[in-house]
């Protein structure tokens, strides 16, 4: 195991080594004109109810300040925190704090804690000022404000490692783009026998609890995969990731992706991610897809077997003036061990009206009708700035 | 370790240092800005930040769009070159020269500020030269975007006799133009090709339809929104009865 982590810290050298190098005589940069600091980032208020009997409504809310730091035109760098309160609950996160390397032309380089690209949501769309909805898609669970909801394939993945990017620009406006990463990964949580914890409760065999940026928790039986740096890396294996795309100007994107990690002590079980993601835009019409399977071994009556997860969600809008519609369909489908049904599977249609105040901020309502369970209201006022 | 190695030596290997930087290249910055920004969410304001917070903020966009060097370093172009301050008077924007120029005027004194590709220059001018005939109409078309992403020249169609003027003007605060993508074979529109930037609400481009232009469609975009639907047309027609404008709102000058 040792050594496998001596071999993960050189290659964070070498990397660093090879951008550094790439780059000469930038040092006349450093402090130069184009330094600056920005302070940006977004913040909401909700209000939520539900038909639930357990739950009348309540208000939520969030802010999520942003930094950036541009020193010279070759490095930047950028942190958002979360900070979001519900309730007797006030939570605070690192969203992300990386460093990037902008020296090359077709490629970015970043260091640190930084938002996986896995996916289209978790890296663009979940601010709030900019999802068209109050809540994250279901396969994403409702992450708003900083925290996440049970019932997720996976929550929005932040993790600490080294990220590139490289993109090519083709004829016609068309592009290609490519992101790849090596993450600390997820690890195992230890399941605490009767003393689960209230999310853990909820989501109760192969549901997933986490703070939406941070860490995930297969609860109960099944052996909990956390990712992000809120666990400390049990093991010496890394999250490698990577995500192809094929972009043209504002109208359409498609991307494909996956990660593979080990999250055990023992380097013995596996986790694979995989999704598809794809936007489609007109003048005023906006549709969007994003599908994500998702494979855990799990040891399961001494074997190790496959749990699988899976869940995508359908989304359109158009604007009209100032006035936006949203309907979006989710679907988290049953999940099986063997052939055996780990949880339920979850159907939600959401239907939204956004009014847009200002071009970052929106005024947001939206039903969400559960055909499984509970219906819900929101009403969501974000501010981006 | 071997599947890390190769990804690394990989997309390493394929990372070309380079610092073009074609600065003059806004038009471009402009498209790059539309395609590239409204992927994920509306378009801001030029005017809400500095020079100096918008290449931090496209470096830092850089890195989540997926965009590279040369594609940021001209959408900061863009973004600066039409990053005046909003005017302070009443104000008439006249198309001295072309290219990525914006200025204010008031209607008997100019009083205000021109980018160009060496910096903003304060001018004063004693007396503005009317840039439209005399004897012609004045059709005005509006710019507008309502700071909601809807982009659009309102009417998005007019026709014009020889000697009209379009007088374009800006309804909002995000800076736009016209850029002519059709015309007659037989049109020589020179420096008018690519109008200057309407930067602040209630400024205006004139173009008058003199010998440049011969009968027939002209279609025109604005150039950062033109990807966002901001296209429209229109028609020069010497046999048009009654000075014709049949869409637009005339305007006595």
């Amino acid at each position: 195991m040792k050594h496998r982590a001596k071999h993960s810290a050189l290659l964070l050298v070498v990397l660093t080594a090879a951008a550094m190098l790439a780059a000469p005589a930038r040092a006349q940069n450093l402090g130069g004109p184009l330094s600056d600091v920005v302070i940006s980032g977004y913040g909401n208020v909700t209000w939520q109810a539900a038909d639930d009997a357990d739950f009348t409504n309540d208000f939520t809310a969030g802010f999520s300040p942003v930094l950036l730091y541009s020193l010279g035109s070759d490095f930047m760098f950028e942190s958002e925190l979360e900070f979001g309160v519900s309730g007797e609950v006030t939570t605070t996160s690192l969203e992300y704090a990386q460093i990037d390397y902008l020296g090359f032309n077709n490629v970015v380089v970043t260091a640190g804690k930084f938002l996986v690209p896995f996916g289209l949501f978790g890296e663009r769309y979940h601010p709030t000022w900019i999802n068209k909805l109050p809540t994250a898609p279901g396969l994403y669970g409702h992450a708003h404000g900083g925290v996440a909801e049970g019932g997720a394939v996976l929550p929005v993945l932040s993790d600490v490692g080294l990220m590139v990017k490289y993109r090519k620009p083709l004829d016609s406006g068309w592009g290609v783009n490519l992101a790849a990463w090596a993450t600390q990964g997820p690890r195992a949580v230890a399941a605490e026998g009767d003393d689960h914890t209230e999310e853990e409760e909820a989501h109760k065999l192969g549901g997933i609890a986490g703070d939406g940026h941070g860490e995930s928790v297969l609860a109960t039986e099944i052996p909990a995969v956390g990712f992000g740096v809120s666990f400390p890396d049990n093991n010496s294996n890394k999250m490698l990731g990577a995500r192809l795309g094929l972009v043209k100007g504002p109208k359409f994107e498609i991307y494909a992706g996956g990660f593979h990690a080990r999250y055990d002590d023992n380097e013995d079980l596996d986790v694979l991610g995989s999704h598809l993601s794809m936007d489609f835009r007109s003048n005023d019409y906006e549709l969007r897809f994003e599908g994500v399977m998702l494979w855990q071994d799990v040891e399961h009556e001494a074997a190790i077997e496959v749990l699988r997860r899976k869940g995508y969600y359908a989304q359109a809008s158009r604007r009209i003036r100032a006035w936006e519609p949203v309907l979006q369909w989710s679907h988290v489908l049953e999940s099986d061990i063997d052939g055996s049904v780990a949880s339920e599977e979850q159907r939600e249609i959401s239907v939204g009206l956004t009014y847009w105040l200002e071009a970052s901020i929106p005024l947001k309502l939206s039903y969400h009708a559960d055909l499984e369970g509970d219906n819900h209201v929101f009403v969501q006022w974000a501010y981006g700035f | 370790m071997k599947r890390i190695l190769f990804l690394a030596v990989l997309l390493t290997g394929i990372a070309a240092p380079t610092r073009a930087q074609d600065q003059s290249a806004v038009a471009e910055g402009a498209r790059l800005w539309a395609a590239n920004c409204t992927r994920c969410h509306n378009a801001r304001s030029p005017a809400e930040r500095t020079d100096r917070q918008w290449t931090t903020i496209a470096n830092h966009m850089r890195a989540r769009a997926n965009m590279t060097r040369t594609e940021t370093e001209r959408i900061i172009a863009y973004l600066q070159a039409i990053n005046l301050p909003p005017a302070t008077v009443s104000s008439v924007a006249v198309p001295i020269r072309a290219g990525f120029t914006a200025q204010t005027a008031t209607a008997g004194n100019i009083t205000g500020s021109v980018r160009t590709d060496s910096g903003v220059e304060s001018i004063s001018v004693s007396e503005v030269t009317p840039s439209a005939a005399t004897t012609g109409r004045v059709v005005v078309v509006k710019m507008v975007d309502k700071s909601t992403a809807q982009w659009r020249f309102e009417p998005a169609t007019v026709t014009v006799r020889p000697g009209d003027t379009i007088r374009w003007i800006q309804e909002d605060i995000v800076p736009h133009n016209v850029e002519f993508r059709d015309v007659p074979e037989s049109a020589s529109l020179g420096d008018a090709t690519m109008g200057p930037y309407v930067i602040a609400k209630g400024d205006v481009y004139e173009l008058e339809i003199d010998q440049r232009f011969v009968d027939g469609l002209y279609n025109y975009v604005c150039t950062p929104h033109e990807p966002l639907g901001m296209r429209a047309s229109f028609t020069v027609d010497a046999s048009a009865e009654n000075a014709d404008v049949r869409q637009g709102v005339p305007s006595n000058r």
